[in-house]
C-alpha cells in the first residue's frame, strides 16, 4: 500500500486528514509485516496504530495489556469508534463466560487479555486454531526489569510469540530509556536488528514545567487553591491517596465554585464512567484523581496537571503531564512539593512490595495468596516459576532499590535550580535544543500564569442544574413528534 | 456520628456485634442467619459486602464513646440516649421501604443494567450508533443487546419512557429526580450518587441506601406493571435467598425425600443437611414443613420446656445425640420466631 492509499484509508475510514507524529512509520512497518516497537508519548493516538492495520490485514488482533482498567478503556474506545467485534478475556469473567468467549474466538476481530490469561495452555491451544494477524503488546516496558513497572508475567509472552503463529508483533510504550528499549526486545525473544523502532521525543514544548515548594500542608493547600482559582479549567490534580482525592475535591469545589470531582479505582465502574465523561463534556472543570485517571482520556484542551504529591518516577510524571495540552496550546505542569513528601512514595513502595517476612510466610504456606491481593498473585506467579524464597526476596530487594533510585532521579528534577526540561530529556537520552522563558521555572524564571497566556477564560456557568424528572426523561429519550 | 448502623440496634434486645457485621458482609452461616432473623435484620444480608472490620468496629466505638450504646462481652445494647438518637436518625434520613424484596433480587446488578439499557434507548432515540457503552461485561452487553433487539421498534422509546414514568410517578419529587439524574443517555453521562446527594441537599450517607432501595422498588413495580422493564430485569430474580447447595437440599426435602436419602444422594454429611434445612426454615418461615421433622409430641414437650423470650432459651439434651438435640431445638426456635411475627 503506498502513501496515498494509506491516507485515503485514514480519511475515509477514520475521518482524519493527517497522521499524528510517529503514526505513519509505525503503520507502514506493520503493513510490511515488520515487528515494531513504538515509543510514542501519551496522546499520540495509539489505538489507530493497530486499528488501521486491523482493517487491512486478515485475521484477529490480540491486544495484551497489564491492567483490567487499561483493557476496559481500550475496549470502550474501540466500541465508541464503531468496532463491534471486540472481546476481553479476563479474571472478572466466570468460567462459563470465559468458555463462551473462547468458543467464539474466531468471530472477534479484537481479543484483549492479560499476559497471564493469554498464555494459559487452553487459551494458547484455542489461539492456534484461528488466523492471527497481529499481536499487540501494550505497555511493553512492563517486560523489562529496568523499567519502573516490571511485571514478571510479561516474561511469559516470549512463549506466546514463539508458539502462536501470527503475521506481525507491535510493541507499544509511552516512554523507554535506551536500556529498557533493548531489554524489551531481548526479553520477548526478538532480534534487535530485525525490529523497527519508532521513537518520538518525550519533549512537550507547549507545557511549562514548574515546581512550587511549600513548608506545610496548609501552605500547599493555599498554593493549590490559588493555582486552580487563577487557571480555572480544565485540569487534573493528582494525589497518592484515594481519601485525599475526595476531601480535596469537595474543598476545592466549595472554595472555587468550579465543578470539581474525585476519581479513583475504589469507585464503582459506573461512577468512574460518569466522572470521566462529565470531564470530557466540560461539565467538570477539575478532577482530583489518583494515577488511575487518565488512561483513555481523549481530551485535547486540558490546560494543567498539578501533582499534589510527588510521583514515583520520571516515567510516570512524563506520562501524567502528557495529558495536558494535546491541542498544542500553552499548558502547565506543576509539582507541589514540601520537603519530606518523598516518604509518601517510599511508604507506598514498601506497601506494594512484600517484606521478607511476608515472602517467607507465603512460601511456607502460612499465608495464602488470596489474603494478599495483588501481591499474592505475584508471589503465586513466582512460585509457579519454581523460584525459592531467597530468590524472591532478592528480586524484591532489587525492586526496592530500583524504586529508590527512580525516586532520586525524580527528586533531582524537583530540586534543580536549572532547566527542568533538560533533566527529563537527559534521563531519556535526549538533548535539549534551547531553554527559554516559556520552558520552565528554572534559572530564576518563576511561573507567571498571565504572561504564559494561561489566565482563566471566564465562561458562562455551565453548572448543570438539576431539572425536573419529567424534563430529564424528555431529554434522555427523544421522541419525534 | 451519623450511620445507618444505628438502625440495626435495639435498646431492648442485646445484639451480637459480629452477627450484625456478618449480616452486612454476607456470611451465610446458620448462626448468623438465625440471629439475623431474631434481630429482624435479615433483609440487610449482604448489603455492605465491602465493609472493613476496622471501620465497623470504629463506628461502634464512636457510638460507645458518645454514650449511645453499651458494649458488654460483644453484645450491643442501645442506651436511652442511643434510643433517642436512633429515633432522630430515622426522622432525618431516608427510610428504606422496599426491604422485603432485597433478598429476592440480584440488587447489585440492577443499576448497571438499568443505566446501560437507558443508554441504549437514549442513543437509539438520537439515532447514534457510535458510543462507549457504560457496561464492559460481555454478559451484560449480550443480555441488553438481546433485550433491545427483541423489542426494537419506533415505539420502544415512548414505551420505555412510559414504564419509567409509571414508577417514578409513585415516588416523591426528590426520589424521582434522584433516579432520573442517575440514568445515562446520549451526551449525558448523568450524575454520580455523591454528586446527586450534594445537589439535592441529601445527607451523603443516604445516597447508596436510597439508590438500592429505589431500584428494588422499580423491580417490584416492573414485575407487576410493565413488559419492557420486566424483561430487562428478568434474570436478576434469585431462585431463593438461600445458598445454592442449601436450596438444592431443600428442593429434595420438599419433594418428600428423607434426610437420610438426601445425605446419600448428595454425598453430604448429616450435619450439613441439617444446616441446610435450618437455613430453609429461616428463609421460608411458616411455609416450612416443620411437622415432618418435629412430632406433635415433641412440640408439646418443647412448649412445656421453653417459655418466655426466645433469645434466652438454652438447648437441653434429651436424646443423648447433641447434634440432633440442637437441630430440633433450633428448628423449634425458628418455628416460634416466624409464627409469632
Amino acid at each position: 500500500m503506498n502513501e496515498q492509499q494509506l491516507h485515503e484509508v485514514l480519511q475515509q475510514q477514520f475521518g482524519f486528514d493527517d497522521f499524528r507524529p510517529g503514526q505513519q512509520p509505525v503503520i507502514e512497518a506493520i503493513l510490511n509485516h515488520q515487528d515494531t516497537l513504538a515509543i510514542l508519548p501519551t496522546g499520540a493516538g495509539k489505538t489507530l496504530l493497530y486499528q488501521l492495520p486491523a482493517r487491512i490485514l486478515p485475521g484477529s488482533v490480540i491486544v495484551i495489556s497489564p491492567l483490567l482498567s487499561l483493557m476496559q478503556d481500550q475496549v470502550n474506545r474501540l466500541r465508541q469508534l464503531g468496532e463491534k467485534q471486540v472481546t476481553m478475556l479476563s479474571s472478572i469473567q466466570t468460567r462459563a463466560q470465559q468458555q463462551a468467549t473462547m468458543n467464539h474466538l474466531a468471530h472477534f476481530k479484537y481479543i484483549f487479555a492479560s499476559p497471564e490469561t493469554i498464555t494459559k495452555t487452553e487459551v494458547m491451544a484455542q489461539l492456534k486454531q484461528i488466523k492471527i494477524a497481529m499481536i499487540v503488546i501494550d505497555e511493553a516496558h512492563c517486560v523489562s526489569q529496568w523499567g519502573p513497572e516490571f511485571r514478571p508475567q510479561y516474561l511469559l509472552l516470549k512463549t506466546l510469540l514463539a508458539d502462536v503463529s501470527h503475521d506481525v508483533t507491535l510493541m507499544l510504550t509511552a516512554t523507554a530509556t535506551q536500556r529498557v528499549q533493548d531489554d524489551i526486545l531481548i526479553k520477548l525473544g526478538l532480534r534487535v536488528r530485525q525490529v523497527t523502532v519508532v521513537r518520538q521525543s518525550v519533549n512537550r514544548p507547549n507545557i511549562f514545567l514548574s515546581v512550587q515548594t511549600s513548608t506545610s500542608q496548609t501552605d500547599k493547600q493555599t498554593q493549590l487553591l490559588q493555582l486552580v482559582k487563577t487557571l480555572g479549567g480544565a485540569g487534573i490534580v493528582y494525589f497518592s491517596s484515594r481519601k485525599q482525592t475526595s476531601q480535596v475535591a469537595q474543598w476545592l469545589q466549595e472554595q472555587t465554585g468550579l465543578n470539581v470531582a474525585a476519581y479513583h479505582a475504589g469507585m464503582s465502574q459506573t461512577t468512574r464512567y460518569k466522572i470521566q465523561h462529565q470531564f470530557m463534556n466540560n461539565q467538570l472543570q477539575v478532577i482530583c484523581a489518583t494515577s488511575a485517571f487518565g488512561m483513555g482520556i481523549d481530551k485535547e484542551d486540558i490546560r494543567f496537571v498539578i501533582h499534589y504529591h510527588v510521583p514515583a518516577n520520571l516515567e510516570n510524571y512524563v506520562q501524567e503531564i502528557g495529558r495536558a495540552g494535546r491541542d498544542g496550546q500553552q499548558s502547565l505542569a506543576v509539582i507541589l512539593y514540601s520537603p519530606g513528601d518523598e516518604y509518601i512514595q517510599v511508604n507506598l513502595s514498601d506497601l506494594t512490595i512484600p517484606s521478607d517476612a511476608v515472602v517467607n510466610d507465603f512460601m511456607s504456606g502460612q499465608v495464602k495468596a488470596e489474603q494478599l491481593g495483588d501481591v499474592g498473585d505475584l508471589l503465586d506467579f513466582y512460585r509457579s516459576q519454581h523460584l525459592q524464597a531467597e530468590q524472591i526476596i532478592q528480586i524484591f530487594q532489587q525492586q526496592r532499590q530500583k524504586n529508590r533510585h527512580n525516586l532520586d532521579q525524580l527528586l533531582q528534577y524537583v530540586n534543580t535550580t536549572e532547566c527542568r526540561r533538560a533533566v527529563i530529556l537527559n534521563y531519556f537520552g535526549e538533548q535539549l535544543l534551547n531553554h527559554n522563558e516559556s520552558c520552565c521555572d528554572g534559572f530564576d524564571n518563576p511561573l507567571n500564569i498571565e504572561q504564559l497566556g494561561l489566565k482563566k477564560i471566564e465562561k458562562t456557568s455551565i453548572k448543570p442544574n438539576v431539572q425536573s424528572w419529567q424534563s430529564r426523561l424528555n431529554q434522555l429519550y427523544f421522541v419525534k413528534s | 456520628m451519623d450511620t445507618y448502623l444505628i438502625t440495626l440496634l435495639s435498646d431492648q434486645q442485646p445484639r451480637r456485634m459480629r452477627v450484625i457485621e456478618n449480616i452486612l458482609t454476607n456470611r451465610h452461616t446458620v448462626t448468623t442467619l438465625f440471629w439475623g432473623l431474631r434481630y429482624g435484620i435479615l433483609n440487610w444480608l449482604g448489603s455492605d459486602r465491602q465493609l472493613v472490620r476496622a471501620d465497623f468496629d470504629g463506628q461502634l466505638r464512636q457510638m460507645q464513646d458518645d454514650g449511645l450504646l453499651q458494649l458488654d462481652n460483644q453484645f450491643i445494647l442501645l442506651t436511652s440516649q442511643g434510643k433517642a438518637v436512633q429515633a432522630q436518625f430515622l426522622s432525618q434520613h431516608y427510610q428504606p421501604r422496599f426491604t422485603s424484596d432485597y433478598l429476592n433480587y440480584q440488587v447489585n446488578a440492577a443499576w448497571p443494567r438499568l443505566m446501560f439499557a437507558s443508554q441504549v434507548i437514549s442513543e437509539f432515540s438520537y439515532e447514534n450508533a457510535k458510543y462507549a457503552p457504560i457496561s464492559f461485561e460481555d454478559h451484560e452487553l449480550r443480555y441488553v443487546k438481546r433485550w433491545f433487539a427483541a423489542n426494537k421498534s419506533a415505539a420502544i422509546i415512548q414505551d420505555f419512557k412510559d414504564e419509567l414514568t409509571g414508577f417514578l410517578g409513585t415516588l416523591s419529587e426528590t426520589e424521582a429526580t434522584f433516579m432520573t439524574e442517575l440514568l445515562v443517555g446520549h451526551d449525558s453521562p448523568g450524575l454520580s450518587i455523591d454528586q446527586l446527594t450534594g445537589k439535592l441537599k441529601l445527607p451523603s450517607i443516604d445516597g447508596e441506601i436510597m439508590a438500592n432501595d429505589l431500584i428494588v422498588g422499580l423491580m417490584q413495580y416492573a414485575d407487576q406493571q410493565t413488559t419492557l422493564l420486566k424483561q430487562l430485569f428478568a434474570d436478576l430474580h434469585l431462585e431463593s435467598p438461600m445458598s445454592h447447595s442449601g436450596y438444592v437440599t431443600y428442593q429434595l426435602f420438599v419433594a418428600n425425600h428423607s434426610i437420610a436419602q438426601i445425605e446419600q444422594q448428595r454425598f453430604l454429611k448429616l450435619s450439613t443437611v441439617r444446616e441446610h434445612l435450618l437455613e430453609a426454615a429461616i428463609f421460608d418461615g411458616p411455609q416450612f414443613p416443620y411437622q415432618r421433622l418435629l412430632t406433635a409430641e415433641q412440640l408439646a414437650d418443647f412448649d412445656a420446656q421453653y417459655a418466655g423470650n426466645i433469645d434466652d432459651w438454652q438447648v437441653q439434651n434429651v436424646s443423648g445425640d447433641k447434634n440432633l438435640d440442637f437441630f430440633n431445638f433450633r428448628l423449634f426456635q425458628i418455628m416460634r420466631s416466624t409464627s409469632h411475627e
